[in-house]
């Protein structure tokens, strides 16, 4: 089966039914899935950070290091491939902390916030979703079927 | 529980630090030395001559004239660099294929010491504390203890895992219950016999507890953000994932707002990719 990654800050996409996208070692950063039964097409993305505006120079030539220009794009691209809002099924997952207790440090926390925010505006649903924690994730995701296996600490889970 | 001696053999089979990268410490310290002393000190080691015009003209510099001879290439990229370059070369050396007990190749490695540099660097900058000329480099060989220890590790592995998710411990704390000692205290032991300058030292020993820090506090704190940052974003993550303890004073002392930290994060991506090549040797590619 045809593997695509999707890097650090990346976003991929894929109409080809025999293939999976794979993201890597998902820290505080988030990502998002988006998949189409229908048409069996499937995109994610790996983002970074919430806000363009702490690197506007990187907005440009890395759109998907940041929620706010990231995500727009994920579903630009999803819906240039003939999909529509309604029959995309969008997860989440990611997200995750240090043992903070102070909650000093909120990386992940503020990757989500922005996330729901921003959903919530566009009525965006999201199927499924597995945030934060002291974990760092893999996913899979198979364009096909719409499978999502995460994987944290030796453990596989379909979301 | 491992013993000590053997951990102590180890450290001592380790070898030295090149000499180049002890003269190159010295010519940065002294306000007196010009461009042509660090010339002197590149030329007669081959291995650094070709990863230094390697840096010259890597695609950070892409549309100059290519660099041809070392006093070029220290002109382009700055003496700084130029103990960068040493220094990342002395520790790639000692990084083996596998580092069998943090169940990562040395690419991930590798990459996380680049990052921990680069965050390290432009954190001390950005906060505006005075961390000296080595901030860099104390953030790159940070984790020099885990070269000597992954090996006594990995009999421990499992157990050790299991106990980070069933007792929460972090990983630094339960690689002390399973070794008797872990790879901050053995870090230092190492950039001891490295002779390597007090704080790269200090920075090994406390980057983990940088409120027990007796000296160095300012560089060991950005550091230890810089690694939990490293961390957070997964730029080599490794068996430990993300149990690793946040300490609160380590990031008020950098005095950051959560905003600014993330545009640290957000300038730094580049360089972090663009460095681990450019000092690179080549076989550790990310």
């Amino acid at each position: 089966m045809r593997e695509i990654t999707v890097g650090i800050a990346d976003l991929q996409l894929s109409s080809d039914p025999t293939s999976l996208l794979v993201t890597y070692a998902l820290g505080s950063c988030i990502a998002v899935t988006a998949h189409d039964p229908v048409r069996h097409v499937a995109g994610m993305i790996h983002y970074m950070l919430p806000l363009s505006s702490s690197a506007p120079d990187k907005a440009a030539d890395r759109p998907a290091m940041f929620a706010d220009t990231g995500v727009p794009l994920l579903f630009e691209r999803m819906y240039a491939l003939g999909c529509s809002k309604q029959s995309l099924v969008i997860k989440v997952a990611g997200g995750g902390k240090l043992y903070d207790d102070n909650g000093t440090f909120e990386i992940g926390k503020r990757n989500h916030t922005i996330l729901r925010k921003m959903f919530w505006q566009v009525g965006v649903t999201i199927a499924a979703e597995d945030v934060g924690g002291a974990k760092s994730r893999t996913l899979r995701l198979f364009v096909g079927t719409g499978r999502l296996i995460v994987s944290s600490m030796g453990v596989e889970t379909d979301l | 529980m491992i013993d000590p001696e053997r951990i102590a053999a180890h450290v001592a089979s380790l070898p030295t630090l090149p000499v180049v990268v002890m003269r190159l410490m010295t010519l940065l310290k002294d306000d007196r030395s010009s461009a042509h002393d660090f010339e002197l000190a590149v030329r007669p080691d081959p291995a650094l001559t070709s990863n230094l015009l390697r840096a010259a003209n890597s695609a950070l510099y892409l549309g100059m004239e290519p660099c041809r001879t070392v006093a070029q290439a220290i002109a382009r990229v700055g003496t700084r660099r130029v103990f960068d370059v040493a220094a990342g070369g002395a520790l790639q050396k000692v990084i083996p294929l596998r580092l069998a007990g943090y169940q990562i190749p040395s690419t991930a490695f590798w990459l996380h010491s680049i990052a921990v540099a680069v965050l390290s660097e432009r954190l001390a900058r950005k906060a505006k504390l005075d961390c000296g000329p080595h901030a860099f480099t104390a953030g790159l060989l940070h984790d020099l203890g885990k070269l000597v220890i992954c090996e006594f590790l990995a009999d421990e592995a499992r157990a050790l895992l299991a106990s980070l998710e069933e007792r929460q411990l972090t990983f630094v704390v339960a690689e002390h219950h399973a070794l008797g000692t872990d790879h901050a205290e053995v870090g230092e032991e190492v950039a001891r016999r490295w002779r390597l300058p007090e704080e790269i030292a200090a920075v090994a020993r406390w980057h983990h507890q940088p409120e027990r820090a007796p000296s160095h506090r300012a560089l060991v704190a950005v550091v230890h953000v810089a690694n939990a940052l490293a961390h957070s974003y997964g730029y080599g993550t490794d068996a430990g994932e993300l149990h690793r303890a946040l300490c609160p004073e380590a990031v008020a002392r950098l005095g950051l707002k959560p905003s600014a930290i993330e545009q640290v994060v957000g300038q730094s991506f580049d360089d972090i990719f663009t460095s681990a090549e450019q000092l690179g040797d080549g076989t550790k590619g990310v």
